[in-house]
């Protein structure tokens, strides 16, 4: 039986002794290699909480200078700006430059380290006194917005370890850049898009042009923003804000594919491409449709209020602006009548010559009015050949006299078949509000009674004649 | 009688508030009379109403600027209490002192801290060449990283920081801090000093790791939920293994503070393989553990184990550490040490303090047991448990 000798104690005891500093050794490497294996984590679980791109620079210099045991830590922009620091305290020094020298990163080599001697140190940083460095080139879509830079006093070198879980750090903190810029951009478009919105809502319930027009302009002002703009109906301004100066135009058709409305001209407007652009693009499309939307209630609103053969105001607006006047003349307004025009032979012309012989004449019955009574009333047609004239002030039977006189002079009709001369004439009633109490029935029913009045007379003294 | 830049130190077990303040304070001035530039401070228990002693400790520290905490255990070269006080005379010494107090942190504990540390460094004048920040928190506010971070944003990387978070009795109530002749009880305290010669650091806390690594997989703020993704009570007694004896286990979480797993602390591992301590303060219902500090997911941790012998070597160490970079004899050191060494170091306790005292090479020490270390001297991250933190002077 073979027996194997003892090892002396003291011997067997320097071995124990050895694997147990070997065993040791081992474990601190595996923790070691554990915690930087969660290094990336833990940043990635603090880079996901901003997305602001300043925050996520702010951020990661603080993490990866605690992860990376860094006094440290520092961003560049490309331009060679300090945009975030972790380590210099908090005294402000605007020449802050990047690290220099032939050990930078770049594309091929996106993270470098070294002792500080391998590098270019600037003033304020040699005062620090780093002994070992290391940069991270930050990447974004084939841009690089700057690097990283970290920095420790103590003499502990950054590792191989060190530089691939930095190139991996440097990588995830481009990812948040670019997320920060995306999401920076849709909250920018997010925005843009409540903005177009209420402007819409607010232009889309405006029913004068005049009106919807100057929002409009106020709106590309205060939310593009320019500094001008004006809106043009045709050739006609008829809204504006803004600057008056107009250096640098640019004119947007409004309405319909080839600016059906007008125009609107736009000084300082941003350049092409960019969202404020896009967004004065989509405010002039919005301004356009709201723009035609309120000249076509103009227009049926003038519609709903106008006799369509002669173009005077007809019953209903008449009737809306006689009730007006009454209240104020109750309130103590100027003296206030009602001339009824109403043709002696209109039913004559229309028997013997057509109803386009009629139609004629009224239309020249409505110029004549017009002329006569010039600013001294409102002239309107009720229906068939009653006219009426809506007298506030002045010498109301001065105009009526004047109406009369226009009515009993001939007319010439353009007809087909030559020109027509007919006399007609025309009997007038004056009816006239008492002060205080008046009633628009009453003052419309006095003049027709007036009307009627004088037409039988005119009748009597023809039939004398 | 001290000497005339000697730190002197002194304490009192007195019953009364006003009693031990004036008895510890004039023990530390030694006969001598501070001026407007020294600095007392003053480690009570949380036994003493707090306006009673630090007004008593103002009175008798004379034109000192004067500032402290409350603590979990105080002591000097030659006294360990578990219930009174100790004061320390720091003369100036061509060392000059600006000291600010944040009365409620509140939630914003960076941004106090960033305040307290902005406005310490402009009452401490013109800098001499080798500033250390000096912070005392309330050891129940929060997130005490935030505290490093914060003094780290104003100071920059060339100011070691150092202190601790006040502490009490385990009830887990309230702390006090006392400074600019104000008591808080959710303060914070900077004391900047600036220095024409290098002071020197220690941190040391002696454990070391035993059982396998684990990754935090669920936390928040200071609770682990899950270790290695099973619940964090469950994966940590498993880690303990058989040093657990039948009749502990079931106990173990009796009380807050758990006196049993005292002794055993997490370790979070940095980069370096190096651990930093954190103690488990409770369990929570859902198997998580509660931890005094707060902890990051992804966080790499393993349970420590330590007897009483290498807590009192690292302790040596961490007083020798701090005196070797003074270059010349320490003329007194400031130590913070960990509430949760108390129990681990057990009839040692008192050793502790000689340790580091032996460290120094018998320079006078004085400090308090704390909730919480603060200790940055090289990297940016600095807020420990577990640890001996020594300021030499």
């Amino acid at each position: 039986m073979q027996t194997i000798p003892a090892a002396p104690a003291e011997e067997l005891s320097g071995e124990l002794v050895r694997l147990r500093a070997a065993l040791v050794e081992e474990r601190v490497a595996s923790v070691r290699a554990l915690a930087r294996a969660t290094r990336l984590s833990q940043l990635v679980n603090a880079l996901g909480q901003v997305v602001d791109v300043a925050e996520v620079f702010d951020r990661a210099v603080c993490e990866v200078a605690e992860l990376f045991g860094a006094d440290i830590a520092a961003v560049f922009t490309g331009e060679g700006r300090l945009v975030a620091s972790w380590g210099l305290g908090d005294t402000p020094d605007a020449n802050r430059t990047p690290v220099r020298g032939a050990r930078l990163p770049s594309t091929e080599s996106p993270v470098v380290a070294g002792p500080v001697a391998d590098f270019e140190v600037p003033g304020w940083l040699a005062a620090y006194q780093p002994r070992h460095l290391t940069c991270g080139l930050l990447t974004v879509r084939d841009e690089s917005p700057g690097h990283l830079l970290l920095a420790r006093r103590a003499d502990i070198a950054f590792d191989n370890a060190d530089l691939q879980e930095l190139a991996a750090v440097v990588s995830r903190i481009s990812l948040a850049v670019d997320n920060g810029r995306l999401h920076r951009r849709t909250q920018e478009q997010l925005r843009r898009s409540q903005q177009l919105h209420e402007v819409t809502a607010d232009l889309a319930r405006i029913e004068d042009v005049g009106e919807a027009a100057q929002r409009l302009a106020e709106a590309v002002v205060t939310h593009v923003p320019v500094t001008g703009a004006a809106v043009h109906q045709g050739d006609t301004p008829v809204g504006r804000a803004g600057t008056t100066v107009y250096l640098d135009r640019l004119v947007l058709g409004l309405g319909g594919d080839a600016g059906s409305f007008g125009t609107l001209v736009i000084a300082g407007a941003p350049a092409a491409g960019t969202l404020g652009r896009t967004f004065l693009e989509h405010l002039a499309e919005v301004g356009g449709l709201a723009l035609e939307k309120a000249l076509l209630f103009q227009r049926m609103r003038e519609q709903a209020e106008t006799d369509a053969l002669t173009g005077l105001p007809n019953r209903s607006l008449f009737l809306q602006r006689l009730t007006t006047a009454v209240h104020r003349r109750r309130t103590g307004g100027r003296a206030l009548s009602v001339l009824f025009a109403d043709l002696d032979g209109f039913k004559s012309v229309n028997d013997t010559h057509g109803h386009e012989a009629g139609d004629l004449l009224l239309t020249q019955v409505a110029g004549r009015l017009l002329g006569a009574v010039g600013d001294a009333g409102t002239c309107a047609r009720l229906g068939g050949d009653e006219f009426v004239v809506l007298c506030e002030g002045g010498d109301a039977q001065a105009v009526a006299d004047r109406v009369r006189e226009v009515l009993d002079e001939p007319f010439v009709l353009d007809m087909p078949d030559g020109p027509l001369r007919v006399r007609v004439g025309g009997s007038v009633g004056v009816g006239t509000a008492a002060p205080g109490e008046c009633d628009a029935d009453v003052l419309l029913r006095d003049a027709d009674a007036a009307m009627y009045t004088t037409k039988q007379a005119r009748k009597a003294a023809a039939a004398i004649v | 009688m001290h000497g005339s830049d000697q730190l002197g130190h002194g304490s009192s077990q007195a019953a009364d508030a006003g009693e031990a303040a004036t008895a510890a304070v004039q023990e530390a001035l030694g006969g001598r009379t501070p001026t407007a530039a020294d600095l007392v401070l003053v480690f009570p228990t949380i036994d003493y109403d707090p306006h009673q002693f630090f007004a008593a400790a103002q009175r008798a520290a004379g034109d000192a600027q004067v500032v402290g905490c409350t603590s979990f255990r105080s002591f000097t070269s030659t006294a360990n209490l578990q219930r009174g006080a100790v004061a320390v005379h720091l003369p100036a010494g061509g060392l000059s002192f600006g000291i600010a107090l944040h009365d409620e942190i509140g939630r914003d504990v960076l941004g106090a801290a960033q305040a307290v540390t902005a406005t310490a460094r402009d009452r401490a004048g013109p800098d001499a060449g080798h500033p250390v920040l000096l912070m005392l928190s309330d050891g129940f506010a929060g997130d005490q990283r935030a505290v490093v971070r914060g003094a780290y944003t104003v100071a920059g990387a060339t100011v070691p920081i150092i202190g601790g978070a006040a502490a009490e009795n385990l009830s887990m109530t309230q702390t006090f801090q006392y400074a600019e002749g104000r008591v808080a009880t959710n303060g914070l305290i900077a004391v900047w000093i600036n220095s024409p010669r290098p002071l020197g650091i220690g941190v040391e806390h002696g454990w070391h790791a035993i059982g396998d690594p684990m990754i935090v997989t669920r936390a928040k703020r200071n609770i682990i939920h899950e270790l290695d993704g099973r619940p964090a009570v469950e994966v940590y007694l498993s880690q303990r293994g058989t040093d657990l004896p039948p009749g502990v286990r079931e106990g173990l979480w009796d009380r807050p503070f758990a006196r049993a797993a005292l002794g055993h602390p997490l370790g979070l591992a940095d980069a370096l393989g190096r651990f930093a301590g954190r103690h488990i303060l409770d369990r929570t219902p859902d198997g998580g553990l509660a931890m005094f500090g707060h902890v990051t997911e992804q966080s790499v941790v393993q349970v420590m184990a330590g007897d009483h012998g290498d807590l009192l070597d690292a302790a040596a160490r961490s007083g020798a550490d701090a005196a070797a970079q003074l270059g010349r004899p320490a003329r007194g050191a400031l130590v913070f040490s960990c509430a949760g060494r108390v129990h681990p170091l057990g009839e040692h306790i008192e050793a502790e303090a000689v340790a580091v005292q032996a460290g120094t090479g018998g320079a006078p020490i004085a400090g308090f047991f704390t909730y919480g270390e603060f200790a940055r001297v090289t990297g940016s991250t600095g807020f420990h448990n577990a640890t001996v933190v020594t300021l030499a002077l």
